[in-house]
């Protein structure tokens, strides 16, 4: 349903949308976007997902002073991930189920209009964990909406009219979509959300103009499927070999195994590689599934154009704990012993930070990003497999076995919410869980559309682990990704659940689940500026310029998978911690409801 | 139903307290049929639930939860996206609890999923309606239990 605009205004949204150079392909269409810094045209800002800007009107010395310039409610009560999109003088803000899109004028913050899909409620249940939804993408004149009934939706972006739609997968077989997808040359990327289903994962390439197919590149199964060349994929440097995946499972469990693909994607116009992860194979019972179930939990670098695998990492071989591959991997080029290395940096769910080199995917420095993180002691460099630790093994210690005080939890050190890199201090910031958990796995059927999940789970803070008497469930950390070590770590109380944002003022942004947008100094990590939204902000911190002037935008709207552990409270909040125990549940700060915060100087 | 904000800790023990008020009277009416859980439960210390265990039977009516978790919690005490079982437990008789478990429904929160075809659930039903009634009734604690019939 298209609502229509009073016509002026959207004149005028046309007008400075116009003033936009029209380019020849969408790669320079939006890359001349991204590289103009009033815009934030996709999700990390440029396709490095480095999300940083060199805007530096707000800064390390004026962030104080900070203050709302305006609010925007969308309407949606639901967890609310991903952040607002500007290109010139037109917002663009994306909502949880129903996927509402609004084109938002920034002169008068009216609604130049609004397109909100009919989706058939029944796709709500067959999402894992909330309806959320991660972001829209843009390219030649199109916003691209990602539907949770896995509808692929381009819109025009001057009147909110559907130029066409595709299906991506059947929500009646348990598939759905979350991730925002990117545009790349001529097409539209976007993935597939549903490893608790048994939901088998793959990339998905669309041509931007008519929605056809362009290829589609599974995670598991046989070689031509997954567009991997025996001989020039690569993993650790070394060819795949035939089979790679079929030969990790048994029988046809890679059928249903999982792998699924709803993290963030990045690409590097030199190389022409698109990267992203691959989720957790299911079950969650690893015993069923013996194997390395390749190639679920790892890194693909694939050509843009082709799909062809160039090369793979996989993080987590046989999961045990539920660590999905998914989450972003920053491109930077950073120095190694004295070398400037194009790498890819990943902080996996796993605990561990990857940097790797992305042309080749050489293995270059693989270290915990949580202290905490026991459940493999390292990485060993020369086979890239992690050392498992007998004592935290689900599959070792069994079925019906309840391993106890794994860190971390099945919520990863990190989830979805990206990081941030800046290229004046050369690091790396971090939003990160520090929450542990037992697990028990158990034997379950699968049933088609049903959830897959076969364990039982509880989680508590990772200080009931170390002994160290904290209780914080996060941290907000600085990463140095050559020597991987972290350089300054700011506890919170809760996980830290929302996309950072790095700016030129050498300040950081990130918000917290119980609302608070902060602003940290970003070579100390000191609080300059806090500002408590009107609920919890799992949403991305993006900024822009208008008119001149640097605005700095957040979707506070509590709800995610962080929500579902944490809304009631974690349960132990009784035992091991001593006097610090009581603390409090999350529904004591925050209530659900979608609000875009906008913030600028005096 | 008054919605409390209080600690969230000090609520279940309170609610826990009530439930188990509430247990010895029901159990003490005349003709009442037992609770379903009734049998499964054993507490070394009668009032200190931490030391309570449970049978396979119960276990596996914990284990059922673990689909409902994501939803209602990892303790079944609510999240930002279903209401708290704890208390729905409370509110709603088996009859309510088989027709919305089975068939699903769409409410003002939202969407609840029907289990009726999923045998991880309908297998064990009998088990998770008792196993959410003892959580319900406060004569169990939230999370795994032990078993004290390995
Ligand atoms: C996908 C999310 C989801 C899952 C999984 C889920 N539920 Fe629900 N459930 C809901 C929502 C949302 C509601 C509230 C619906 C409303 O009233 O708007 C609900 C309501 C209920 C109610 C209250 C019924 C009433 O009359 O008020 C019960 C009982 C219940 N669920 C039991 C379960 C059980 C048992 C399981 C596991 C087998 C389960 N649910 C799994 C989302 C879920």
């Amino acid at each position: 349903m298209i609502t229509r605009i009073p016509s002026l205004i959207a004149a005028i949204a046309m007008g400075l949308l116009v003033a936009v150079p029209v380019s020849v392909s969408a790669n320079d269409d939006v890359k001349a976007l991204s590289a103009d810094v009033n815009n934030w045209a996709m999700w990390g800002r440029t396709y490095d997902g480095a999300r940083y800007s060199p805007l530096s009107e707000i800064n390390a010395g004026n962030v104080g002073s900070l203050q709302v310039a305006w609010t925007f409610s969308t309407g949606v009560l639901r967890g609310h991930e991903g952040g607002p999109m500007v290109i010139g003088d037109t917002m663009f803000v994306h909502t949880p189920f129903p996927n509402k899109v609004f084109s938002i004028n920034l002169a008068d913050q009216t609604i130049n209009w609004a397109y909100v899909p009919v989706q058939d409620p029944s796709v709500i249940p067959v999402m894992c964990c909330d309806t959320v939804y991660r972001g829209l993408a843009y390219a030649e004149g199109k916003i691209f909406l990602q539907q949770a009934d896995t509808t692929l939706v381009a819109l025009d972006a001057n009147s909110g009219e559907v130029i066409w739609s595709v299906v991506n997968g059947d929500p009646s077989a348990g598939s759905t979509n979350t991730n925002a997808p990117i545009v790349v040359n001529d097409k539209v990327y976007t993935g597939i959300s549903g490893g608790e289903f048994g939901v088998r994962g793959f990339l998905a390439a669309y041509n931007i103009n008519d929605g056809s197919l362009v290829w589609k590149g599974y995670s598991t199964g046989p070689d031509d499927e997954m567009l991997i060349d025996p001989e020039n994929t690569t993993h650790m440097l070394e060819p795949v070999g035939p089979n790679s995946s079929l030969d990790s499972w048994e029988g046809d469990q890679w059928k249903i195994g999982g792998g699924t693909t709803w993290g963030w994607f990045t690409y590097d116009p030199d190389l022409n590689l698109i990267y992203y992860g691959t989720g957790n194979p299911s079950t969650w019972n690893p015993v069923v599934r013996p194997g390395d179930n390749k190639w679920s939990m790892t890194i693909f670098a694939r050509d843009a154009d082709t799909g062809m695998a160039r090369w793979v990492y996989q993080m987590t071989p046989h999961d045990e704990w539920d660590y999905d591959g998914v989450n972003e991997g920053i491109l930077a080029d950073i120095e190694i012993d004295g070398v400037t290395r194009k790498v890819i940096v990943h902080f996996d769910r796993n605990g561990f930070g990857y940097t790797l080199d992305r042309a080749t995917g050489e293995l270059l420095v693989a270290e915990k990003y949580d202290p905490a993180t026991n459940w493999a002691t390292h990485v060993d460099m020369e086979t890239g497999r992690p050392q498992v630790v007998a004592e935290y093994s689900t599959d070792q210690q069994g079925e019906d076995v309840n391993t106890q005080n794994i860190c971390p939890a099945a919520l990863g050190s990190k989830d979805q919410q990206p990081a941030a890199f800046s290229p004046r201090t050369g690091l790396f910031y971090v939003p990160t869980n520090h929450v542990c958990m037992d697990y028990e796995p158990f034997r379950v059927e699968y049933v088609s559309g049903q959830p897959y999940v076969g364990a039982t789970l509880s989680m508590f803070p990772a200080g009931r682990v170390t002994g160290d008497g904290t209780d914080n469930l996060g941290n907000f950390i600085a990463w140095d990704a050559a020597k991987g070590e972290i350089v300054w770590s700011v506890p919170e109380q809760f996980s830290v659940w929302s996309g950072a944002l790095a700016t030129g003022g050498d300040i950081v942004f990130y918000g917290t689940l119980d609302g608070r947008l902060k602003a940290v100094d970003a070579n100390s990590g000191a609080e300059l500026y806090s500002f408590k939204t009107p609920s919890g902000i799992i949403g991305n911190v993006n900024t822009w310029t208008f008119e001149g002037k640097q605005y700095v935008g957040v979707l506070s709207g509590v709800g995610g998978w962080a929500g579902i552990g944490m809304a009631a409270g974690l349960e132990g909040d009784t035992d091991g911690l001593g006097a610090v125990g009581a603390y409090r549940g999350l529904n004591q700060h925050t209530q659900l409801g979608g609000v875009l915060t906008v913030f600028a100087l005096p | 139903m008054i919605q409390k904000f209080g600690v969230t800790v000090a609520g279940l023990v309170a609610g826990a307290m009530i439930g188990a008020g509430n247990l010895v009277v029901t159990a003490a009416a005349e003709g009442a049929e037992p609770p379903p859980y009734e049998g499964h439960i054993q507490c070394e210390t009668e009032g200190d639930l931490s030391t309570c265990q449970i049978d396979l039977w119960l276990t596996r009516g914990y284990r059922a939860f673990s689909q409902c978790q994501v939803c209602h919690g990892l303790t079944g005490d609510g999240s930002t996206i279903g209401p708290s079982l704890v208390r729905k437990l409370r509110e709603i008789d088996l009859d309510r609890f088989m027709e919305v478990v089975v068939n699903g429904y769409e409410g003002q929160i939202g969407v609840m999923p029907g289990w009726g075809t999923n045998p991880n659930v309908m297998n064990y039903i009998d088990q998770l309606y008792a196993y959410l009634l003892a959580r319900a009734d406060g004569v169990l604690p939230a999370g795994r239990l032990k078993r004290y019939d390995r």
